[in-house]
């Protein structure tokens, strides 16, 4: 465990963050819960266990970044993210390194159960 | 296994140690065992029971394959995903099965210089290969709701097309379970756990797996490996080593032993095949997810050597939201047309190599990312699909942007000069006789078809070639 954290490789906050960045990729309608609803973050370990140390402290980093940040940064992040695919340019390798690790993350975790 | 009787298996002294349990370390284990030699598997990953698979597209990825499944390009253009467990590549590939065009063996010749590539005598090692498992063309009848769609648009296009082969039972029948991209509870999925590793196993061959090594030494008479299995140092010496650890794998293991030195070419010549996914709604049921969901290819123009094919293809949620860059309510409304969706990928022929190198700490790095030429072949095969969807009726046709790969290849490539190439024409790499290579990092460059039954070719061709030069025979065949 991290601290009081039901993770053992987030803390709290970032879990926090992940939630909030989890909602604002997948938000709740009539028929579907969102991320935050549906309390995904409780899989995070299974899927944080199998990627590197080195990988798993970028995520860390990131999501105490994002903790600071309101939604409209995160939405804006996302959305810079997706579009870097079609881009150059300095910042095009961090934003889809962002892409998959954080989107990737939050779609795995929604439908991790089956 | 447990630690005590690896360590036993450390005081030994083999005579051959093959690094990689897939595609290429199944069939020279298989080959090596059966004529007798004492031979030891080393895989990094761990041994997963067929009826312990996971089932669910999230355990598949983060469990089966390196690094969770996310392994990015320097750049961040493309995505890499290979297995890691104990069958490798070929517990998580589709198991597609292409023999290798005159064209292309003729380009290896010309680029490699080594002569059998073209000499006709590749044509009995696929047929070793093929004979080590089934291995079924996917027949019309067979035939889901996009592959029959789609090729019948392939048809009124004038676009020739072909069933395509793939290494199964008949188990897979009927069946809509997607677990393809993961591990098969069936056994159908021919991988190499379920052939060839259980062959060599049969006759002595020993798997160890969680183990993963991180260095060769020659000596002067055979080899030792440095390496780690939960969190315990181990070494292994054998007569040879055999890196059959895919085009990353045994590619960086050179590197991180120091093979790089007198040897420019190590790491170089990286290809990929990268691949995007497209796909688009239809009014009527398609469930392209049902059976061999990859039944049917067409070559994009160029003759015999196309800069890109397509394939029919479809991938499960996860997959398909992180390419199609969902978010929002899309997520939630590809359920409501799930089941209404053609599939098709677009596999290009990459003409730009790229290079594996080392990062501090010994990661590898990937300095492959897409070039102008791919660009242009993707934005072609593009157009062409839009027609296949138009005809078909289709509407919302989506292209992915984002490229991954499955076919890592190149890095040790063979050549019958140092300065061109990495291993020789004998499947060893210059400079050192008992380190031996058998797998993808051997292609001078990108075949442009699926790889794995060339690389259990040259994997069959490389364990005659070691009992050559070891004295001793395969199967009754003297070598």
């Amino acid at each position: 465990m991290n601290g009081a954290s039901p993770s053992r490789f987030l803390r709290p906050h970032q879990l926090s963050a992940l939630t909030r960045v989890g909602d604002v990729c997948i938000p709740g309608d009539d028929a579907s819960p969102s991320f935050g609803a549906r309390g995904c973050v409780r899989h995070v370990d299974r899927v944080l266990h199998h990627i590197t140390a080195g990988d798993r402290t970028a995520l860390q980093a990131l999501l105490s970044v994002l903790w600071l940040c309101p939604a409209p940064v995160h939405r804006a992040l996302l959305r810079s993210a997706a579009r870097s695919f079609d881009r150059r340019g300095p910042l095009a390798p961090l934003l889809r390194q962002i892409d998959y690790g954080l989107r990737g993350l939050v779609l795995t975790l929604y439908f991790a159960d089956g | 296994m447990t630690t005590a009787q690896v360590q036993d298996l450390a005081r030994e002294r083999f005579d051959v140690v093959i690094v990689g349990s897939g595609v290429a370390g199944g069939r020279v284990a298989m080959d090596l065992s059966e004529a007798g030699a004492r031979c030891l598997v080393l895989e990094a990953g761990e041994e997963v029971r067929s009826e312990e698979m996971p089932v669910g597209e999230a355990d598949m990825i983060a469990r089966l394959y390196w690094n969770g499944g996310l392994e990015l390009s320097r750049k961040g253009s493309i995505v890499f995903t290979r297995g890691r467990c104990v069958g490798g590549g070929s517990v998580v590939n589709q198991a597609l099965m292409d023999r290798l065009g005159a064209e292309v063996l003729s380009r290896w010749r010309r680029e490699s210089g080594v002569s059998w590539l073209e000499d006709g005598s590749i044509a009995e090692d696929y047929a070793q290969a093929e004979s080590a498992m089934s291995i079924r063309e996917i027949s019309p009848a067979r035939f889901n709701g996009n592959v029959s769609r789609v090729s019948e648009a392939f048809d009124a296009l004038g676009m020739p097309w072909r069933p395509l082969r793939r290494a199964e039972t008949e188990a897979c029948d009927g069946q809509d379970c997607m677990e393809c991209l993961g591990g098969c509870t069936r056994e159908s999925k021919q991988s190499s756990r379920v052939t060839t590793l259980r062959r060599a196993q049969a006759h002595g061959a020993i798997v160890v797996a969680r183990c993963m090594v991180d260095a060769i030494e020659t000596e002067p008479r055979g080899v030792r490996l440095r390496a780690r299995r939960d969190g315990q140092a181990l070494s292994f010496s054998a007569d040879r080593v055999v890196l059959a650890a895919g085009a990353i794998g045994s590619t960086s293991l050179l590197l991180k032993s120091g093979f790089g030195r007198g040897r420019p070419r190590l790491g170089e010549g990286f290809h990929c095949h990268p691949q995007f996914m497209t796909s688009a709604v239809v009014d009527d049921l398609v469930d392209a997810h049902r059976g061999a969901f990859q039944g049917a290819t067409a070559d994009g123009p160029g003759g015999p050597e196309p800069r890109f094919k397509f394939e029919t293809s479809f991938v499960p949620p996860i997959v398909f939201h992180t390419l199609f860059d969902r978010v929002g309510a899309g997520v939630h409304r590809l359920a409501t047309t799930y089941r209404r969706r053609l599939g098709i990928e677009i596999c290009l022929r990459d003409t730009e190599p790229g290079r594996l190198r080392l990062r501090r700490g010994g990661r590898v790095e990937f300095q492959k990312e897409l070039g102008a030429g791919d660009r242009a072949a993707k934005a072609e095969a593009s157009e062409i699909l839009r027609e296949v969807y138009a005809n078909l009726g289709a509407r919302e046709a989506e292209f992915s942007p984002r490229a991954f790969s499955v076919h890592p290849m190149g890095g040790c490539a063979l050549s019958d000069s140092p300065t061109r190439g990495v291993v020789d024409g004998d499947f060893r790499v210059h400079g050192a006789p008992d380190v031996y290579v058998a797998d993808s990092s051997l292609f001078p460059s990108a075949p442009g078809r699926n790889p794995s039954l060339t690389v259990m070719a040259l994997a069959a061709r490389a364990g005659r070639a070691l009992l050559t030069h070891s004295g001793a025979t395969v199967a009754g065949k003297t070598a």
